[in-house]
């Protein structure tokens, strides 16, 4: 695979924000990068940075990258944990505490990624996402197996909320994020719209999407790297 | 000279447990004792009794002068005449920093003042110095001692020497509904520039439902929970809203300048979303750049209800180091420093940051500037306690909005 392709898997990754990320984008992007190895992947991860640092963009490119980091890489010791993202003042819905999520502000379900906290507000200066590559590379290996879904995520967030009393938008915001993952069978309108989460805060209308996409019968396609039908 | 009777006015602020005889023992054994009941008895001149207090005061300091007045009143002195006001405690000594002329006429119906049964203003014509330090006889001449100057006072211009606001800080008087004056408008005032609006009445003077509404949501943004959070400007209020406003006494100022180089924004995108980005340019050379911010942010659910989700520093100060070539790190290409506030789809509010630049030679140690040390700064070195070498602001910064995302709205302005 050319420097290319592997620097655009990343450049597609979805920044720091609940209301749009896709889960997909990171879950295409570590199954691009980790049969490359440790060494080969990080040499992507430098390249990609050092084209984002040209281009000015620092808050979302930096955030893209660390949240990718974190699910490409495993520390190698259980006492060793990722070090807290310096990039600001993060939303942390009381029920989720980042102590009960070590890849915080991520949650890794059955392979699945989800962001629960929705963003952060910021007076100051991000770190450099560099430190968290070196800590990667002097600490980490990288994750033995590819990312692999189940052909039916949605019903993934009521796992994740499950004994977690959420407030009333990251349920909705979780709902979002699924649907966007399954996007290329289950395409539904407005859904890369940062309010498209609303529409949802209906259980009603929540239920009707877990059906309808039930009744596809969708499998995730390792292959491809994204769900397909099958007959 | 406005002296006034001991037994004239009660004097609550000087409530005291001990018995006549054991204050009578403490005010006779003190180290000023003596010259105090030497004052007390009358048996001095009147420059005599000036160079007394002034001593005291200038010794001791004016909480011992209260005490020892306090305690000798409580028991042995009856209905001595006596009496001190506070050009015998010699006003620049101590710190107080009232003027009569200003003082005249200032008083309103309120707890500086006393009202009579149908709520018109009376004032004492025998006391002017106990109508303008806000309190009564004796208390009131304490009370100039103990709220101005005293060593615990309060520090912005604009709450400085205020009596009634020097007595809510020192936890004599909390400032509450039902108050008015002109100690209420500046508590207004600064509520509204801090960004908790009073839509309806504004700074009017006059303590209503709509400030203590504003207040409690400023003791809300500062964190302030429990007794502390009741919509009553007591001493931690008091301090809190005072560090906002930075510090009436100018340190040496460094013959610098700063300027902000704007790389991109500011944007005020849709859901309250927003990003500036800036890079610093500075004549000051081997120092620091420190930058002090105000938070202030409010989001509500579009039922109107509150939404506390977003919790942020409200008041912090962070580094930026400078070399000899004049160039300033961290940065990350040419961008020093970055305000951004997030997406708050399906909300509605309100957000600000104000800023005030610094320059300055070294780091206070007590300052514990600390890498990541404050969230909201990302990496740089930044504290929550208050640097005592700022100096004066070298560059002011603002930035704000109101959001509403709820229904059909989608508005972000400036604000």
């Amino acid at each position: 695979m050319d420097e290319k392709t592997a620097i655009d898997a990343i450049s597609r990754c979805s920044k720091w924000d609940g209301y749009t990320f896709d889960p997909l984008s990171h879950l295409q992007a570590v199954n691009l990068l980790q049969p490359l190895g440790k060494e080969q992947a990080l040499v992507s991860l430098r390249a990609f940075w050092q084209k984002a640092e040209a281009s000015g963009n620092w808050l979302d490119d930096s955030t893209r990258l660390v949240l990718l980091l974190r699910l490409l890489f495993v520390p190698k010791s259980a006492n060793l944990q990722f070090p807290t993202i310096r990039t600001g003042s993060p939303v942390v819905y009381p029920s989720f505490p980042e102590k009960d999520f070590p890849l915080f502000p991520l949650a890794l379900v059955e392979d699945v990624p989800l962001l629960i906290s929705p963003g952060f507000n910021l007076g100051g200066l991000p770190q450099n996402p560099l430190s968290q590559i070196e800590f990667c590379e002097r600490n980490c290996v990288i994750r033995p197996t590819p990312l692999s879904p189940p052909d039916n995520p949605l019903p993934l967030a009521e796992t994740l909320l499950k004994n977690r009393p959420a407030s009333p938008e990251l349920p909705a915001m979780l709902q979002a994020q699924l649907l966007r993952l399954v996007r290329s069978v289950y395409p539904v309108a407005g859904e890369n719209d940062f309010g498209f989460y609303s529409s949802l805060q209906n259980p009603e209308i929540w239920q009707k999407h877990l059906e309808a996409f039930s009744a596809l019968k969708a499998r995730w396609n390792s292959t491809l790297n994204n769900y397909q039908i099958t007959s | 000279m406005p002296l006034q009777s001991l037994s004239a006015k009660p004097q609550n602020q000087l409530t005291n447990r001990d018995s006549s005889d054991e204050r009578v023992e403490k005010a006779a054994t003190s180290p000023y004792g003596a010259r105090a009941m030497a004052l007390l008895g009358g048996n001095v001149s009147p420059i005599q009794r000036r160079n007394i207090v002034q001593q005291v005061a200038r010794t001791v300091g004016n909480r011992q002068v209260q005490r020892l007045l306090g305690s000798i009143k409580g028991g042995t002195t009856g209905g001595l005449k006596v009496g001190v006001n506070p050009e015998e405690l010699g006003q620049a000594e101590v710190g107080y920093g009232g003027t009569p002329e200003r003082q005249e006429g200032a008083c309103g119906c309120g707890p500086s003042c006393h009202c009579g049964d149908n709520g018109a203003e009376t004032e004492e014509a025998s006391s002017p110095v106990s109508e303008t330090a806000g309190s009564a006889g004796l208390g009131g001449i304490a009370t100039i001692e103990r709220t101005i100057g005293d060593g615990h006072d309060l520090a912005s211009p604009r709450f400085s020497g205020d009596p009634e606001l020097e007595a809510a800080f020192d936890d004599e008087r909390a400032v509450r509904r039902g108050q008015n004056g002109e100690h209420v408008r500046k508590i207004q005032q600064a509520l509204i520039d801090l960004g908790f609006k009073l839509p309806r009445f504004g700074a009017d003077a006059n303590f209503g439902s709509e400030t203590s509404r504003a207040v409690k949501s400023f003791q809300r943004n500062s964190q302030l929970l429990g007794r502390d959070g009741d919509g009553v400007v007591g001493p931690v209020t008091m301090e809190n809203l005072d560090q906002r406003f930075g510090t009436a006494v100018p340190a040496p100022s460094p013959n610098v300048t700063i300027t902000e180089n704007v790389t991109d924004g500011p944007h005020h995108n849709p859901a309250g979303e927003f990003l500036w980005q800036i890079g610093w340019n500075t004549t000051g050379r081997d120092g620091f750049i420190v930058q002090e911010i105000n938070n202030v942010y409010n989001a509500q659910n579009c039922n109107g209800s509150a939404n506390n989700q977003v919790v942020q520093t409200p008041r912090y100060w962070e580094a930026w180091r400078v070399n000899a070539a004049g160039q300033v790190t961290p940065n990350l290409g040419a961008v020093n420093d970055i305000w951004s506030r997030l997406r708050r789809p399906g909300l509605k509010g309100n957000w600000s940051m104000n800023a005030n630049v610094f320059f300055i030679n070294n780091l206070e140690p007590a300052a514990n500037f600390t890498a990541g040390g404050v969230r909201d700064a990302g990496d740089l070195q930044a504290t929550t306690t208050q640097p005592g070498n700022l100096g004066t602001s070298l560059l002011t910064r603002h930035a704000g909005g109101v959001w509403d995302n709820c229904g059909a709205n989608n508005t972000h302005t400036p604000a």
